[in-house]
């Protein structure tokens, strides 16, 4: 039964990249804030079992890679030693600065956090029952419903601890032997290049026929030039047809599009097929919130639900699934609760792949622009004629423009290679501000680094760029 | 809280919305300095805005404490100008701590849904109930009322008092309304009396509750949950949130983005502009911030004009000067007509057309047919005839049953006709509506003008009788008074005066009965051709009766 009636201004029910940014806003408006989540410290999936811990794992697994490569630099080092456990511990020792600085800043911002699981009573109470099964009633004017995605499971994967998903995988329990991935997305290839490089032979399965779908086939072709010389196997156009845990490894039958069989064994499965957003069990029945086909909670442009009291941010609310769509659409939405006309109405959203070379890309994909017939302008700069990545023996790279036919406004930038994550900020920025190629290209950028290659790629716009002699800015694409 | 307990409070003054896209406010002249006794409604400020001169009346009374800005200053709505210090049982109590009461701010554009926030009026409201102890507060009485004024305190200290029971007699800018509590019990504390000025969400009464109110007063709660409990009361009800806010904000476009900067796309927005429609000054028509503000002063020069706030004029003269003088405060009805005549003589160019009808068929049948009326509960006078003649004569002619949208460039025809009728009450001029009056017989307008009529003369007329006309007919009676120029009842675009009657003979030297008819109708819309085949068409119908049921 309820041991307390609290009250509040605002209840934000999760606090992952929507939720915290969102409680934290709010505050800093003056609003009073409840902030709901199982864990003691905001971070959601990103920090705990997502963005972050990945991240930390790519990045070792980048650096054994770069002392491997630098022995062609006349720089040798032995065959790397991993202490997993320690790396580990590290890996932890990240997530818990991050996950604490945010503890520090909720109670600085006297955000009230409170740790459990909450579930609508009705469109102005919550029911939170905490870690001792105890249950507590909230009342609150305004809620934001933030309790994003967990990995969609496989029906045919059997229950094993050798079966994996991205949370099992990040706890890095060991470096199995071979390792199978199935599903040939973002996070597939990740985590399957970060073990990949941990010492594991690592295979992808993939059902349709790229990896990346979505992603530009011209940018996803130089990271699988590198990952095939890192995975024993990349399977597409391959259904799994059965997984079996044999005790001594995972037994996994696959047929490719000709009909062939395939079978192996392996020490571990990963299945990163995908993430659903988390809907159930929160009570939405007792309100009018709406939840769409797809999955998502049905919102309007400010991200209010069918139910007046209460709005979504984040996985939970809608494609892309990003961290980073989350923390915007929580602007948005404490600025909607304010009663400000804001509207969530981003003109590019980035989506980074952290592999080893990174791709990235916003706004309109060359893809895209084929599926809906527009025609377009496209530029490519390739990395074999910048400067600095010469320097960093990293030439596997492709930055391309692809802007409007008749005025050259920027619609989409694609970039593959050392550090796309971070170039690509300057494409979101360009297509946000309505920028037209040339304010690229005359845009100076500093010499020698990689964000010369978006200013070059802007070039051939006018004309040609200054390293690379290729074929002006095709048109009619 | 008990009165020896009440103490004076210090209250701050903000800048009210002045008007839309607004956007330079200077201070030119403080009319009060600390010390000042001020009363609400007087001018405080002389500002400038980059559209007009405008005067600033206090929303608050009291002593002025302190004065936070400068002649010279530039300000902003919503910053605090001077505080007061307010004696809660003397003064009149008006919402103070709250920002640009929700009345005089512009109403939302189609961008965003819920800019209402429902208890923004209370926010501000001190939580002073105690277990036990209820607060009865001044419910939502209905939209855009902008002044409530207390005519009547029905309940003392002592009083049982039972929901549902009236406890208030008020008046608004619009009708008088009566109050009922939605609280019971014995009232400890009456916080309010005759002639304060009150504001939606003001505590009328405290009292020890004898059965529980429609929401417990949440002794830990924030000071809404005491606001809320109180009912809307009859007409206005606050309208119900939108299930789906679907017009929540333009979707991107359908021919491609607009290309401007994520700041200059906010900034419209915010302001209220469709930046698809603005053009762009930059390389390929990228669009600026000044692109925007361009726009909107284009917009809203084309706009007729709506102040908020009364545009200073020369001032008025010491009257003391040549001797005695008695100023009252102005009535809430008197204070809307002034600001709904001054409007509508400004923005509505009128032409009245003057002719005279033959009444004396008219006359006998009014006099042989009143008792069928007065059976079925009316008063058949001229008045009523003419209602209805004038109702047939709007389905002939319904450019005289339309509206002008001057903004949208459009003309808004009816498909319903409803006949407003100004009566003179004690109160002031009111014009209560009869609903579809051309699907009504003449027995049935005498039933229902009566009953308004005499509803509105006491003061009891609702809301919503007052509103949704189409045409409206005044009449001078009986004493004096042959042709004149009525003012069109904005938005309405034409209005029919009817003059005394008087006789005249013929050239056969027969005693005619005549009437005199003055239509003025607003130019925009009507021409004179036409103004004189509308009222030709109800001249004939006057003139000869038999007309109205041959042609219709």
């Amino acid at each position: 039964m309820a041991s307390n009636v609290k009250s509040t201004r605002l209840a934000v029910i999760g606090a992952g990249p929507a939720g915290y940014p969102a409680a934290f806003a709010a505050a800093d408006q003056g609003m009073q804030v409840t902030l709901v989540d199982v864990e003691k410290n905001p971070g959601g999936v990103c920090l705990y079992r997502g963005c972050i811990p990945s991240k930390a794992l790519l990045h070792v697994a980048e650096l054994i890679h770069g002392a491997e490569e630098a022995a062609a630099f006349g720089l040798t080092f032995g065959p790397p030693q991993l202490d997993v456990d320690k790396l580990r511990d590290w890996k932890d020792s990240v997530v818990n600065k991050l996950t604490g600085g945010l503890g520090q800043l909720s109670k600085q911002r006297k955000v009230e956090v409170l740790n459990g699981r909450a579930r609508f009573l009705d469109a102005s109470t919550l029911a939170v029952e905490t870690a001792g099964g105890a249950e507590e009633q909230l009342s609150f004017e305004t809620a934001i419903l933030a309790t994003g995605s967990r990995p969609t499971a496989l029906p045919i994967a059997p229950d094993s601890p050798r079966v994996m998903d991205s949370t099992s995988a990040l706890e890095l329990e060991n470096i199995p032997e071979t390792l199978l991935v199935i599903g040939g997305g973002y996070i597939g290839l990740e985590l399957g290049q970060a073990y990949a490089a941990f010492g594991s032979r690592v295979s992808v399965v993939e059902m349709l026929p790229n990896l990346l779908t979505g992603a530009d086939r011209d940018l996803t072709v130089v990271l699988q030039q590198r990952l095939k010389k890192q995975f024993d196997a990349i399977m597409v156009e391959t259904r799994v047809v059965s997984i079996d845990d044999e005790s001594s490894g995972i037994r996994v039958k696959m047929q490719d599009k000709d009909g062939k069989d395939i079978e192996e064994v392996y020490d571990k499965v990963l299945v990163s097929v995908g993430r659903k957003p988390n809907i159930e069990n929160l009570g939405l029945e007792n309100t009018r919130v709406v939840i769409s086909d797809s999955g998502f909670v049905d919102v309007d442009l400010q991200r209010r639900t069918a139910e007046p009291s209460v709005y979504a941010i984040g996985d939970v609310a809608g494609q892309p699934m990003l961290a980073h769509k989350a923390t915007h659409e929580a602007h948005v939405v404490v600025e909607a609760i304010q009663g400000k006309k804001t509207i969530y109405d981003p003109a590019a959203i980035p989506a980074v792949v952290f592999t080893d070379p990174e791709i990235a890309w916003c706004g309109l994909t060359e893809t895209e622009a084929t599926d809906q017939g527009k025609k377009v302008s496209i530029a490519k700069f390739p990395w074999a004629a910048s400067g600095r990545a010469t320097t960093l023996g990293r030439n596997d790279g492709v930055t391309k423009i692809i802007a409007d036919i008749e005025t050259e406004r920027v619609l989409g930038v694609g970039i593959v290679g050392h550090g796309a994550g971070e170039l690509i900020a300057e494409g979101v920025l360009a297509i946000e501000m309505g920028a037209v190629a040339s304010d690229l290209s005359l845009t100076i950028h500093a010499h020698p680094t990689l964000s010369e290659t978006s200013m070059e790629a802007a070039e051939a716009f006018s004309g040609h760029s200054t390293h690379f002699l290729g074929h002006p800015a095709l048109k009619d694409k | 809280m008990k009165q020896e307990e009440r103490k004076a409070m210090s209250r701050d003054f903000v800048l009210p919305e002045l008007g839309e896209n607004i956007e330079s406010i200077e201070v030119v002249k403080l009319l009060i300095s600390p010390g000042d006794a001020v009363t609400e409604d007087q001018p405080v400020l002389a500002l400038e805005t980059d559209k007009a001169a405008v005067e600033v009346p206090s929303t608050l009374s009291g002593v002025v404490k302190e004065v936070h800005v400068g002649e010279g200053d530039e300000i902003r709505v919503g910053q605090i100008i001077f505080s007061v210090e307010v004696q809660q049982e003397a003064e009149t109590q008006s919402s103070a701590e709250v920002l640009p009461p929700k009345e005089t701010q512009p109403p939302p554009t189609a961008v965003t849904p819920g800019t209402a926030s429902p208890s923004s009026a209370a926010a501000a409201r001190p939580a002073s109930a105690t277990a036990g102890v209820v607060q009865f507060t001044i419910p939502e009485l209905g939209e855009n009322i902008e002044s409530i004024e207390i005519v009547k305190v029905m309940v003392k200290p002592g009083d049982t008092v039972a929901v549902d029971q009236v406890v208030l007699e008020l008046e608004t800018d619009k009708a008088a309304v009566e109050v009922p509590s939605s609280v019971a019990g014995v009232v400890t504390d009456v916080r309010v009396k005759a002639g304060d000025a009150i504001t939606v969400g003001d505590v009328v009464f405290e009292c020890e509750s004898t059965s529980a109110p429609a929401e417990p007063v949440a002794s830990e709660g924030p000071a809404e949950a005491v606001i809320q409990t109180t009912p809307a009361i009859k007409p206005a009800e606050a309208p119900p949130p939108p299930v789906r806010p679907a017009t929540a904000a333009q979707p991107p476009p359908a021919g491609g983005r607009v290309p401007a900067a994520p700041s200059v796309r906010k900034f419209a927005r915010e302001i209220g502009i469709d930046i698809t429609q603005v053009t762009g000054s930059g390389p390929q028509g990228r669009v600026s911030a000044d692109d925007v503000k361009r726009h909107s002063k284009q917009l809203n020069e084309s706009r007729p004009a709506a102040a908020a706030v009364p545009t200073a004029g020369p001032p008025l003269p010491q009257f003391e000067k040549w001797g005695d003088v008695r100023r009252e405060r102005m009535s809430g009805i008197r204070r809307k007509t002034a600001q709904h005549m001054a409007h509508t003589w400004s923005q509505v160019p009128h032409v009245t057309v003057f002719d005279t009808a033959d009444v004396t068929q008219m006359e006998d049948l009014r006099k042989r047919f009143a008792k069928k009326a007065e059976d079925a509960g009316g008063k058949l006078t001229m008045g009523a005839m003419i209602v209805k003649v004038a109702a047939q004569a709007l389905r002939v002619y319904p450019n005289f049953n339309a509206s002008i949208d001057m903004e949208k460039q459009e003309i808004i025809y009816k498909n319903y006709c409803n006949v407003g009728v100004a009566v003179d009450t004690e109160r002031g001029l009111l014009v209560p509506v009869i609903r579809n009056t051309d699907e009504k017989s003449m027995i049935e307008i005498a039933v229902e003008l009566l009953r308004i009529a005499e509803k509105a003369r006491a003061g009891k007329i609702e809301m919503q009788e007052l509103e949704g006309g189409t045409f409206t007919v005044t009449n001078l009676g009986r004493t004096c008074g042959t042709f004149f120029t009525p003012m069109i009842n904005y938005p309405e675009v034409a209005i029919l005066g009817v003059g005394r009657m008087f006789q005249e003979r013929d050239l056969e030297g027969n005693v005619r009965k005549k009437l005199p008819l003055s239509l003025s109708f607003d130019h925009r819309m009507i021409d004179g051709a036409e103004s004189v085949r509308f009222l030709g068409w109800i001249i004939e119908a006057l003139d000869e009766p038999l007309l109205l049921s041959l042609d219709g």
